[in-house]
Parts: structure tokens; sequence; C-alpha cells
């Protein structure tokens, strides 16, 4: 590890804001190790840090060899901006984290990536075309990128997983704070077959104002950013702005004007803050990505009464009896009808017995 | 002078004689129990002495000494009032040693010498027709009860002075007559039906397959779907209770105290529902005298669990290890009794705590985390046991107001019943009665697939998602569902059913 590395990592221990570190690395040489010589430069650095940032780093002053043992043995890798590692993506955005701590294939930084976002909570709308442009983007070979959050992230990084896709994960906090817990089977998951990034000290506690702050990793990792739905204050919006600010593309699929949990998409779309996409394919075409043609949707022969069923529920969802009362069948042949046409992925079942087309 | 009146009585649902004996002495006058009597026992010096009096005998002015054999073991309830009592006027010679010899005696006095009923006669009656006596008298508030027990003496006395009389042959009292339970069963029917449940057809045909093959089942849906009327309605779309079950039932409920007196057997299948503030020993059965639980109360029957994520998580887990064996053993201070438990579970539950989570009217208000976090109020193990799993959507006001009638509940009963006997045939010779009790040995030989079902299970496990603990639960679902459509072997069809019901197992953990 080089000097200008382990010095931003001694920096990092304080929880510091970014501007700060930089400006402190800045009054010193690229070679002198901050650690060691913290008696020297203490009174250099005590008009800028708070008391309490001074005091965590004199705590580390002696044992901070130790943390970065810790670091291996949990098997954190340091990415940092000095790194080879180091997405030359990522580079170009303002303020660039200075060192990325990750757990996983590092490999994955540099690879084509897309990232993917929305609300926690998402309808099922929502659901559903997440799921079915990652299985397309990931299957095009883009490493999916989003933010471990529930809703549309979670769905993102799973239906990635599920494809044998490659995925990474950006944290708003340190790995020891998992947030939120119920994705830390999901995290897990992504340790090993992905990858998980955090700009911060694995001890940090996720905040509330750490989160927007990571969102311009997620949108600075990728040449693009998809928000599939967004609520009108949902936090993809954040990401949105990262994007554009950074030259990055910004896709967005529409949805009912009616639909709260549209409002965001459906604004940016109006502002022309965001491209509009109706099918994964255009998002390959506008990152220059060569499409694999598969016609998988089209291979399937519907039956007259899976293409009644279809049509029946094209436009919106429709509840099981709605469609047992439209096509007169009985519970146990539709039963039967509906499950296949779940698993040729004609159409998908969601919360309220209610089912979708894909 | 020494008497000995034979009398009964009974740990858990089984019996043991009990020799009552009673001495009278010349000494200061007084009235003493021996052989572990609870209170209730010791308090019969009271009635005894008012009942006798009151019914114009004499009540000795000397020693009397009344023992409980076998010592050892706890005599509960005031069923020896009348034994005493007997014994009592044996020793004051009103009565002949030689005409109560042959007599099984129970009953409760009161002060003015009437007999009144007592718990756990039919359990105590089958016990003791088992083990050779075939001479009864009993209160007259338990006849119906004792009247379905065939090939023995019952006679049912309404007071001390009546019992007297026919003993010493002054009066003759009728032996009871026997009445047939297949003739009666039909009498009572219950108010529910699934003719006035309108729509839920899905619903409706998972409750069928859970009943053709005795799976739990959870509902989960929105309030006021229905779920608490198709759970009370689901007992009527089970197979009759047979004879000898009934029995089993109603011994349950007699040594309980919960038993009709009107009716004296439990005809239908019982439906417990527990409220969700119950406490672990309510379900389980416990307390001072070892008393049976809801889930014994439920055996042969429906144990509905309304609003399952409500309930106390502790509670809930005892339900794991009786779900799996189907009884129950109830250790106490005194006895360790094991009760029969073998009940289909019922549970239903919102999807969300606002309870409109997926509805297409109304807008649920719920954080996700709080979704996750009701949804994980049931433990796995516990969602594991459950076979079927059904969402009950929101009825529409179309169907609420429509007039027509649905398919009446004898008719699902009829399908229902085929399947069981297919099942009864095939588990012939085992301890299993239906598909939901199959163990791993079984499921290999009678859930056999061809390719095709594994081409399909392996394509729903890599789309769905779904989790391997479900896999087996397809295979048992799948079975009852073949066993509906009359095929011997499991169709792809069947399979592909079946994985409609395991939508716990994935859906709502995003």
């Amino acid at each position: 590890m080089i000097i200008a590395e382990k010095n931003i990592l001694f920096l990092n221990m304080a929880n510091m804001t970014n501007a700060k570190k930089a400006k402190i690395l800045k009054m010193f040489d690229v070679d002198e190790d901050l650690q060691e010589n913290f008696d020297k430069i203490e009174p250099t650095l005590k008009p800028l840090l708070t008391e309490r940032e001074l005091n965590i780093l004199k705590r580390y002053e002696y044992n901070f060899n130790k943390v970065l043992d810790e670091y291996e043995r949990a098997g954190i890798k340091i990415v940092s901006i000095y790194s080879e590692d180091y997405p030359e993506l990522l580079k170009q955005i303002q303020e660039p984290p200075l060192c990325l701590y990750c757990k996983g294939d590092v490999s994955l930084l540099k690879c084509p990536s897309i990232a993917i976002v929305g609300s926690r909570k998402c309808s099922e709308y929502g659901q559903v075309t997440t799921a079915s442009f990652t299985r397309e983007l990931s299957q095009a070979g883009l490493v999916i990128v989003s933010g471990l959050a529930l809703g549309v992230d979670a769905i993102a990084h799973k239906t990635a997983l599920d494809n044998n896709g490659k995925t990474i994960a950006v944290l708003g906090g340190g790995f020891n704070h998992v947030y939120p817990q119920a994705n830390y089977g999901l995290y897990q998951q992504i340790c090993h077959f992905g990858l998980v990034v955090s700009e911060y000290e694995p001890n940090t506690e996720p905040s509330v104002h750490n989160f927007p702050i990571r969102n311009r990793i997620i949108a600075g990792l990728t040449k693009g950013t998809l928000i599939t739905e967004a609520g009108a204050k949902s936090g993809a919006l954040h990401t949105k702005n990262y994007a554009i600010e950074n030259g990055r593309e910004v896709f967005a699929i529409p949805g009912k004007i009616t639909s709260i949990e549209s409002v965001g998409t459906n604004n940016i779309i109006k502002q022309c803050q965001a491209t509009l996409v109706i099918c994964p394919e255009e998002i390959l075409n506008v990152l220059n990505i060569n499409v694999v043609q598969n016609s998988k949707k089209s291979s399937h022969q519907l039956d007259i009464v899976a293409e009644t069923i279809l049509n029946y529920i094209l436009a919106e969802k429709k509840s099981f009896q709605e469609i047992a009362d439209f096509t007169k069948l009985p519970a146990r042949e539709l039963n039967n009808k509906l499950m296949e046409m779940v698993m040729n992925g004609i159409i998908v079942k969601v919360a309220g017995n209610s089912y979708i087309s894909a | 002078m020494l008497s000995k009146i034979m009398s009964y009585g009974f740990i858990g649902i089984d019996g043991y004689e009990v020799k009552v004996e009673i001495d009278i002495n010349a000494g200061v006058p007084g009235y003493d129990v021996v052989g572990l009597a609870d209170t209730a026992v010791k308090e019969s010096k009271e009635r005894v002495r008012a009942a006798i009096k009151n019914s114009g005998y004499n009540y000795p002015i000397n020693k009397v000494i009344v023992n409980l054999a076998p010592a050892h073991t706890k005599k509960v309830g005031s069923l020896y009032d009348l034994p005493i009592a007997t014994g009592i006027l044996v020793s004051n010679a009103t009565i002949s040693q030689a005409q109560v010899k042959d007599y099984i005696i129970l009953g409760e006095l009161s002060l003015d010498g009437g007999v009144s009923k007592v718990n756990g006669i039919l359990p105590m009656l089958i016990s003791a027709k088992q083990r050779g006596f075939n001479k009864f008298i009993i209160p007259y508030e338990n006849l119906v009860e004792a009247s379905f027990i065939d090939d023995v003496e019952v006679y049912a006395v309404r007071n001390l002075t009546e019992m007297v009389k026919f003993v010493t042959g002054e009066i003759k009292l009728p032996n009871i007559e026997t009445k047939s339970f297949y003739d009666l069963q039909h009498e009572f029917e219950s108010k529910y039906d699934f003719k006035y449940v309108k729509g839920q057809a899905s619903a409706k045909r998972a409750l069928e397959i859970a009943a053709a093959g005795g799976h739990n089942i959870l509902m989960i849906g929105p309030p006021g779907a229905g779920k608490t009327m198709m759970a009370k309605a689901f007992s009527t779309i089970l197979p009759d209770l047979t004879f000898d079950e009934a029995l089993e039932v109603t011994k349950i409920h007699s040594v309980a105290g919960v038993l009709d007196p009107d009716k004296g057997i439990v005809f239908q299948r019982p439906v417990r529902t527990p409220h969700h503030t119950t406490t672990m020993i309510a379900l389980t059965g416990g307390g001072h005298n070892a008393k049976p639980g809801e889930i014994s109360l439920a055996h042969n029957g429906v144990l509905f669990l309304d609003e399952m994520p409500e309930y106390n998580r502790q509670t809930m887990e005892v339900l794991r290890q009786p779900m799996e064996d189907g009884f129950i053993t109830v250790a106490r201070n005194m006895m360790t009794v094991t009760y029969p438990a073998n009940f289909i579970l019922v549970g239903s539950m919102n999807p969300c705590p606002c309870g409109y989570y997926g509805s297409p009217t109304v807008r649920c208000k719920c954080q996700p985390t709080a979704i996750h976090k009701y949804i994980n109020k049931i433990s796995g193990p516990l969602m594991d046991r459950i076979d079927l799993h059904v969402e009950v959507e929101a009825i529409t006001y179309e169907e609420l107001a429509s007039r027509e009638l649905e398919e009446p509940s004898s008719e699902v009963k009829k399908r229902v019943n085929n399947a069981r006997m297919i099942q009864l045939e095939r588990y012939k010779g085992t301890n299993i009665y239906s598909n939901s009790k199959m163990g791993d040995k079984e499921i290999l030989k009678y859930c056999k697939l061809d390719d095709r079902c594994v081409a399909l299970l392996e394509k729903a496990f890599k789309i769905l998602n779904l989790s391997a603990r479900g896999y087996t639960r397809i295979l048992k679902v799948a079975r009852t569902i073949a066993d509906l459509d009359g095929c011997v072997d499991i169709e792809p069809m069947h399979i592909q059913e079946a994985i409609q019901y395991r939508s716990m197992d994935k859906k709502f953990d995003v």
C-alpha cells in the first residue's frame, strides 16, 4: 500500500467530509505519512478539524496498522484513486471518492455497467418493469449497479444474480452496518457473486445525508442510469441529478399519470431530463452495446385461452376472480393456465392474487 | 360398618376404577376423606350430609371415614358425591351391599338430594366398558352423552331418593335407549356453507384441496375479504366424522367440560377459534389438572387462527411439535397426560399492517420495512408446516350484491370424500390417513414424478425462485390434487397447480 492511500484511509477514520479530506491532503506532500508524523502535523491540522475528529485521529495514531490488518482479515479490498483498479468513469465526476472499500470482485468496477434505481416502495408495475429490464440488460453483459435499498434496488440486484449476471451494490454506510437489515442476505450474496462498494470506513453507521452523497458513486460508476419508477421525492432523483451533472445518460420508464409511484419518472421525462424508454434494447442502442438478438418472447405459441387472458390483463392488473369471471373457467383449470403462463414468462403474479403482463 | 361402592375417575381421556370405601365407627362425629382427594371431593362432606338428611334418610352421628382407592392417584371433581352418599346409606343399612355391588355410580349431589351432571362421563363409560363393567348409575343430565354407548346398562337418576328406590327394587328405571350416531348426525347442520361465500374461486379451490388432503392452509388477504367466513365454512366440506372419531373428540370435550349436554356427543368436526391474546397453556393444555387445550379440542377438526401475526410469537411456536406428531403431552406436577391433537390448521392474516398491500382499490400506507417485519412474525419453521398459502381478494360490490348462490358445501364435500377414500385405501395398514401426513418414505413411494414433472419443477424453482423448503410441500399438495382428479400418477398440471400455493415462499420478500 502506498503512503498516499494509507493517508486517505487514516483520514477516513474520522469520517469527515470529502472536501475537508481533499484540503488536508493537499497541504502535505503525497509521500508524507500523516499517521507516523501525526505529532508533528497536529498543530497544522488543529484549526481545520473539530475536536471530535482530532480525538479520533489521535486514537489511531499508534494502532492504525491493526485496523489495516482487520480490513484484510474481513476480506475488504481497498481501491483508491491512485489504484489501477479505480474506474476511469468515476474519476471524471466532481468530488470522486478518494478511496473505495470493496468486498467481492473488484474487476467489475471497470466493466460496462448500468445503474438501475428507483423507489423503495414500488408498485407491481415497478417491480415487473425493473425485473424485466434488469434481466435483459444483465443478459446483454452489463453490470447492474444499484444501492441495496428496498424496492427497485433490491429487485435489480436480485434479478441480476438470478440470471447469473454481475451486480455492484453501493452502500451508504460501512460494511459493519448494512442498511436496511432486511437486505442483509442479499448483501452477503452480492459479496460472493458480485461486488459491494462503500466510500465509508466499515464502522460508519448509515445516516440520512450519506445516502444522497453515495448516489453520486452509483451515477459515476456507469455511463447511464435507468430510473424504473420514482415518486415525487424519490432518492433516485438525486442519482439522476448527479448523472446529468456529470454528462451521463439518464433513462426513465414512463408510468400512468394517475400513479403516484410514477410521478417522479413522468416529471423528469416531461422536463426532458431523461430519455423515455419502453424497451431495454433502446438503452443498449444508446450505450452502443451490441444486442444479441434472441427472440425469446415470441417463441411461445399462445393458445386461444392464454391469448384471451393476456389481452384481458394487458391494460392493467386483474385479480384471479376477475379473470375467472371473464373467462368462465373453473378455478382448477384457471390455476393451471395462469401458472403455465407465469412459467413461460408471459405474465407475472403480484400481491393481491393478481396478475399483470410481463 | 364397612361398605364398598364402585366408582370411576379419569386422567386425561382415560379412565380408571375408583373404589369408594366407607367405614362408620363409634367416636366423635366427623367426616374424613383420605385417598388424595382435591378440595371439591373434600367439600362433599356438607353436600352429602345435607342431601341424605333432606331426602329423609338418617345421617350417622358417628365418625365417617371415606377412602378413595387407589390411594396414590389424585381424585378430582364432584363426581364422588353420589357414591359416598350411597356408601353411607349402605353402612347404616338403608341399602344392602349386595344391591349396589354391580353398579358403577357417578354423580354430584346438591343439598336437596338432587343429582347434577358431571364431566367426563363418556370417556369413563368407554374405559369402564373395556374393563368389563356394564352397569352404571349416572346423573340424568348426562343421559344423552351416555346414550351412544351400546351393550351396557345405564340408569339415569334425578335424585338420591330415586336411586335408593331403584337399587332396593321399589321402582323400575328404564335402561336408557342407545341412539344411533349416524341417524342423528344430519340433524345438526352448520349455519355456515360455501354457497353463501361469494366469489373467491381460488380460495375455495385451495380450501377444497386442504380438506381433501388434510393440509394446513394460510389465507392472506385484506380485511373484509371473507377469510373468517370461509374458515368457518371449511368444516362443512370436511368429510363427516365417523363414530370412532366422534367418540375421541367427545372424550376430550367431555373431560374439558365444553360438551353440549343436549347433544351429548360431538357430531360435527370441531372448529376452535382461540383469540390472538390466548396463552400458550390455553393452546397446549395444562393448568392444575392438566386439562386439554385448544389444539386438543380441535382434534379431528379445525384450529382456526385469525390474524396470525398478532399472536404471541412463543405461543405460535408451541404448535410446531403437535403439528408434526398429532398429539401433545402435558406434564404437570401431579400427572403427565397425553392428549390427541390432530387438527388442520387454518390461518388467516393481512398482507401488511394496514391490510391493503396489493389491493386494487385501497392504497397501502405501510413502509416496506413494516411489511417485512409483519410477515416475518410467523417464523420460517411454522410457515414450513403450512402446505398451502392462498391469497384472498377483497370482495367487489357486484359479488356482494349478487343473489345467486354458489356451489353448496355438500357438493364440494362429495369430491373431498372421494379423494379421502383413495387416500385411505392407499395408506391402509399404516398410521397415516391423509396425504399431509406423508413422511419422506411415503413421498418417494407415492409421489413418483415422470420426466415432464421433473422438468416442470426444475423450471418453476428457477423462474419463481422458490425455496427448497417448499419442495416436499408441493409434492404432497400435487398428490392431493391428483387424488381429487382421481389420477393414479401425478401429472404436470397437478404440479403446476400445487406451485401456485407457495406464494409466501418468495413473494413478499422484496
